[in-house]
């Protein structure tokens, strides 16, 4: 593996200044920021943001209501952050800048954007979840300045044994000035733990997000994230998940809807380290206009890792001849009795049920807007109404205006 | 009410239709019968506005004015319905939905007001019960997995569901068994009415026999070749199309 250290001088610039968390410093040093060379990169590139010039974001105060973003429950436990700076929520519960560090990602070469935060992050939620039940809400604000900012928010979730959580995470816009936004996020499950996370990306366009999140799932604990990828002219996600110990589980699903020229990317690494863990990677992309879209997802099964259950599928609906699709499903399996199973599709809107459709009376735009509703299918089924109800909008928001 | 003149109509530049003319006149029923291949099917789908076809010549008029200009949906809300040789699967929307979705576009295409939902559940009840048509299925999503027999009773019920004036049936009868042929044959009978028109499909005289029409047609090669009373179908099934293969 080849990296570029030059392309993060401009950052490396800045971290020295802060003068601290050294051992990121050198690792940002010798390797550089992710370049197309490297084989996991090699549809998503980030020139662009390594070249933006983007400073380290200060914290600055938000130019709206907090009141008045969508937050979804009254009762939730909230978190506001602007440009990664706390804004709105229990101080006690900030990350301590260097009690974090993810030695997972080394194996697989990409801790480069883990090293990135690690040597600038300016704060985040530091979660610790003992309550049965809970839910913790938060609000990422990208807020443009005068000159292109960069926002570098570290996550921590701890679920303690045996508990049930939910975390919701937005990330939304206000004005439109470039913040850029590099986001790292660790989650830590013990056993018989339970976490539902739902993330929604609704960022500005000219903006790139990057969000590198590595889970540790104990025995008997389960991992299940949902997300929407609606925002930002460039966005990667990485899944990084950690099937530890007997019994675990993790469910990744979600869809990227993309127009104009954004690029979405959504990697996602599964291993399974323990025998009786089950995986589910459920993705749907819909890209219009001149988007590109990435998926790469991986079953990794140890050799001890038998009775695994491993699933992915990966469909996407080309509405626009312009548009790219890469896909790239990996299975790599040492042990020997295992059921794993993966698949993508990509297709274009069929044309003989919207046909039958109309035949019947419903307007062309409205059959492709319920035939689109119906690929988007049962993603979100199961999740409670207070995010549902937002998320559907959301989807049928941007259904409307393609 | 519905006059077909000289039709001719393509798929990928191959000429299918070659000259129909054909005319379907207000409370009566009219059997289309001809070999496979013939282009029964297409000359439906070409009355129903599927794109996939080219109209060369000809022109088809709906009491005087032309539909051919018109899409798929305007066609539907000028009261042309095509029940599928081939109902298609539409994963993910349920049925309930979609007949509410088509029932209530076709409403307001016609300017009759929306059906609040509960007389529309009610009209879709009723309607369903009538066909056999379990609740269970208008939960599911349209025809997925449905039997070919469940298929063409749903086409049945979409057809009592929007009220149409032009009614064509494309082999309908296929696949039903021996029970289902008549309750949808009954489904089908009780649409008949003075402003209302039918143009039934199909290969077999049994269906006639509960659905009695008024003319039958035989359609070979894309052309009509013969036209008769009820008998001619009857004839048909002893002698075959031998004579009738238009050259
Ligand atoms: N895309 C196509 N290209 C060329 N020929 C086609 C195409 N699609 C259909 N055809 C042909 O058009 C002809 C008429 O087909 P159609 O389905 O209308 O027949 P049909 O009379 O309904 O037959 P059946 O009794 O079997 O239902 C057939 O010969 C068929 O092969
Ligand atoms: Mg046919």
């Amino acid at each position: 593996m080849k990296y570029t250290p030059a392309n993060a001088e401009s950052f490396l610039a800045q971290a020295e200044e802060a003068g601290w968390k050294a051992p990121a410093l050198e690792q940002l040093r010798t390797r550089g920021l992710p370049t197309p060379k490297l084989e996991r990169w090699k549809y998503t590139n980030l020139a662009g943001f390594a070249q933006s010039g983007a400073k380290p974001a200060t914290k600055v105060a938000l130019n709206a209501n907090p009141v008045a973003l969508p937050w979804m429950l009254q009762t939730s436990r909230k978190f506001l952050f602007v440009n990664g700076h706390m804004v709105l929520g229990d101080a006690r519960l900030k990350v301590v800048p260097d009690n974090l560090e993810s030695s997972a990602l080394d194996r697989f070469g990409d801790e480069m954007l883990w090293a990135l935060n690690t040597a600038l992050m300016s704060d985040g939620p530091n979660i610790n979840i003992l309550e049965d039940g809970a839910v913790f809400e938060i609000i990422h604000v990208g807020q443009g300045g005068d000159a292109p900012l960069l926002a570098s928010p570290r996550t921590a979730i701890r679920v303690a044994t045996n508990t049930s959580a939910t975390v919701i995470e937005q990330f939304l816009a206000v004005g439109d000035a470039p913040v850029h936004t590099n986001h790292a996020t660790e989650i830590n499950l013990k056993p018989g733990a339970k976490l539902n996370h739902i993330r929604i990306q609704m960022e500005a366009s000219e903006r790139t997000v990057l969000n590198t999140l590595h889970a540790r799932v104990a025995r008997d604990a389960s991992y299940n994230a949902h997300f929407l990828n609606l925002g930002a002219s460039l966005s990667r996600q990485e899944y990084w998940v950690e099937l530890e110990d007997n019994n675990s589980s993790c469910a990744i699903k979600g869809a990227q809807l993309m127009h104009g020229r954004q690029h979405m990317d959504t990697t996602v690494h599964v291993d399974h380290k323990a025998p009786h863990c089950a995986s589910n990677q459920t993705i749907r992309n819909v890209l219009a206009g001149e988007a590109v879209g990435v998926f790469q997802g991986k079953i990794h099964v140890d050799r001890v890792a038998q009775k695994t259950d491993g699933y992915q599928l990966c469909n996407t609906l080309m509405l626009s001849e312009r548009a790219t699709m890469n896909t790239k499903p990996e299975l790599e399996i040492y042990a020997d009795d295992v059921k794993c199973s993966h698949g993508t599709t990509t297709g274009k809107l069929d044309e003989t049920p919207l046909f039958y459709m109309r035949a019947r009376g419903i307007p062309e735009a409205e059959a492709r807007r319920m035939m689109l509703l119906a690929f988007i299918g049962d993603l979100y089924d199961g999740l409670p109404e207070f995010v549902g109800t937002p998320i559907a909008k959301h989807v049928e928001g941007w259904l409307n205006h393609v | 009410m519905l006059q077909i003149k000289n039709l001719h109509a393509t798929i990928d530049e191959k000429e299918i239709l070659k000259g129909i003319d054909l005319t379907l006149e207000a409370g009566k029923v009219h059997a289309v019968m001809g070999p496979n291949g013939s282009g029964k099917s297409t000359l439906s789908y070409v009355l129903s506005g599927r794109e996939d076809y080219a109209v060369t010549d000809g022109e088809v008029l709906l009491d005087g004015k032309n539909i051919l200009a018109m899409s798929p949906e305007e066609r539907a809300a000028a009261g042309v319905f095509l029940a599928f040789q081939y109902p298609i699967e539409i994963p993910g929307v349920q049925t309930t939905t979609f007949l509410k979705t088509a029932v209530n576009a076709v409403r307001k295409a016609r300017g009759e007001p929306e059906l609040d939902p509960v007389s529309f559940l009610k009209k879709l009840k009723s309607n369903a019960e009538k066909l056999g048509v379990r609740d269970e299925m208008l939960k599911r999503p349209l025809n997925v997995g449905f039997s070919g027999g469940e298929k063409k009773r749903m086409e049945i019920l979409q057809m009592a569901m929007l009220e149409p004036r032009v009614l064509i049936l494309d082999e309908t009868d296929s696949g039903l068994d021996i029970d289902a042929l008549k309750i949808v044959a009954e489904g089908v009978n009780a649409l008949r009415a003075p402003d209302r028109t039918f143009l039934v499909i199909t290969h077999y005289q049994r269906l006639l026999d509960y659905i009695v029409p008024d003319v039958v047609h035989v359609l070979s090669a894309g052309k009509i070749v013969k036209t008769g009373g009820a008998e001619l179908a009857k004839q048909l099934e002893e002698t075959g199309y031998a004579g009738y293969i238009a050259a």
